[in-house]
């Protein structure tokens, strides 16, 4: 009898933490993920042009190593960091999101600055490709 | 006299032409904020999304709002999981647009600086359904600059946002959004 109740308290203890494991479990972290696709800013662009969709489904979510010479970086929403790389389109861009933890190295880079950028795509907006949760390849 | 007047129209359509060029009168934002919130009876369900873009035309009064659904953030994983695979469907939807307008335009100056309340009213599209919805903005310019604050509340279903049953109770049926956007003038 003993037995069985210690099971069932076993049991009972081993759900409840693997559901509170899935219940508080941490964001991928994309920094420290291995990209699924290394590309030019420029093709990056290219692509979604091409066909929306189709580069939905092959970028959506997925790790991506973007590089491209800097267009701009936006600052002014404090939340994040923007760095834009240039696509060959005037005014689209490749735009990359930062956490706000990464502003001060993101104030060290310049216009015109080739770059290496790692995220996670989002798709595409009225203003270009966008990916998020970015960092920096040295 | 009659080659001087007519250099003189010529150089005043000239600059008019210029000048109406350079003021497009357009806004734009690239990374305006979004964010949404409910509650439950578990706990809140908030996210943001800092990478909303935007054009705002001062002279018809049109905006455009563009939102990647996939750029939103949760404080728990698992929470931006079943937002985005679950209800938001991201990879099949995954953008949403309000296309309207400013209902008082000629209420709002834009090369004075100040706060006016107005409403904006138009189209929201979420997932593949589209509803009409009217709601109040703040829109405050300040030194050629704009900012547009808005908060509205959207009935799930309409938008086909199904809740699983399990957690029907669990889940309220609307869902409040704010949108912060921080316009500059196009160049």
């Amino acid at each position: 009898m003993l037995k069985r109740i210690i099971l069932f308290i076993l049991v009972i203890g081993i759900i409840a933490s693997i559901a509170f494991y899935m219940w508080n479990k941490p964001h991928k972290d994309i920094a420290a993920a291995k990209e699924d696709f290394i590309l030019t800013s420029t093709d990056f662009y290219k692509e979604y042009v091409a066909n929306e969709t189709t580069a939905n489904t092959k970028y959506l979510d997925k790790v991506i190593a973007v590089e491209g010479t800097i267009s701009a970086i936006e600052l002014e929403n404090a939340d994040e960091p923007t760095v834009a790389l240039t696509t060959g389109t005037a005014d689209m861009t490749v735009s990359c999101g930062f956490k706000k933890e990464l502003l001060n190295e993101i104030k060290k880079l310049k216009q015109n600055d080739k770059i290496k950028i790692k995220g996670k795509c989002d798709g595409m907006g009225m203003f270009g490709v966008v990916i998020t949760q970015c960092s920096l390849i040295k | 006299m009659k080659t001087k007047i007519i250099i003189l129209i010529g150089l005043f359509t000239f600059t008019t032409a210029f000048t109406l060029k350079m003021e497009s009168g357009k806004y734009l934002t690239k990374n305006g904020k979004m964010s949404f919130f409910s509650s439950t009876g578990i706990e809140d369900i908030t996210a943001e999304n800092n990478k909303v873009s935007s054009v705002l035309d001062s002279k018809t009064g049109k905006i455009v709002i563009e939102v990647l659904i996939k750029s939103f953030r949760f404080k728990k994983a698992l929470m931006e999981e079943h937002f985005n695979e679950n209800y938001m469907e991201s990879t099949k939807y995954p953008k949403s647009k309000f296309d309207g307008k400013i209902d008082n335009l000629s209420a709002v100056n834009f090369s004075k600086d100040g706060t006016i309340k107005t409403t904006i009213s138009g189209n929201l599209t979420i997932k593949d359904k589209t509803n009409p919805i009217k709601t109040d903005a703040t829109i405050t310019v300040k030194g050629g600059k704009l900012n547009g604050n808005t908060k509205f509340k959207i009935v799930l279903a309409d938008y086909n946002i199904t809740i699983p049953s399990v957690v029907k109770d669990k889940i309220k049926k609307e869902m409040e959004i704010t949108a912060d956007l921080d316009y500059e003038p196009m160049k």
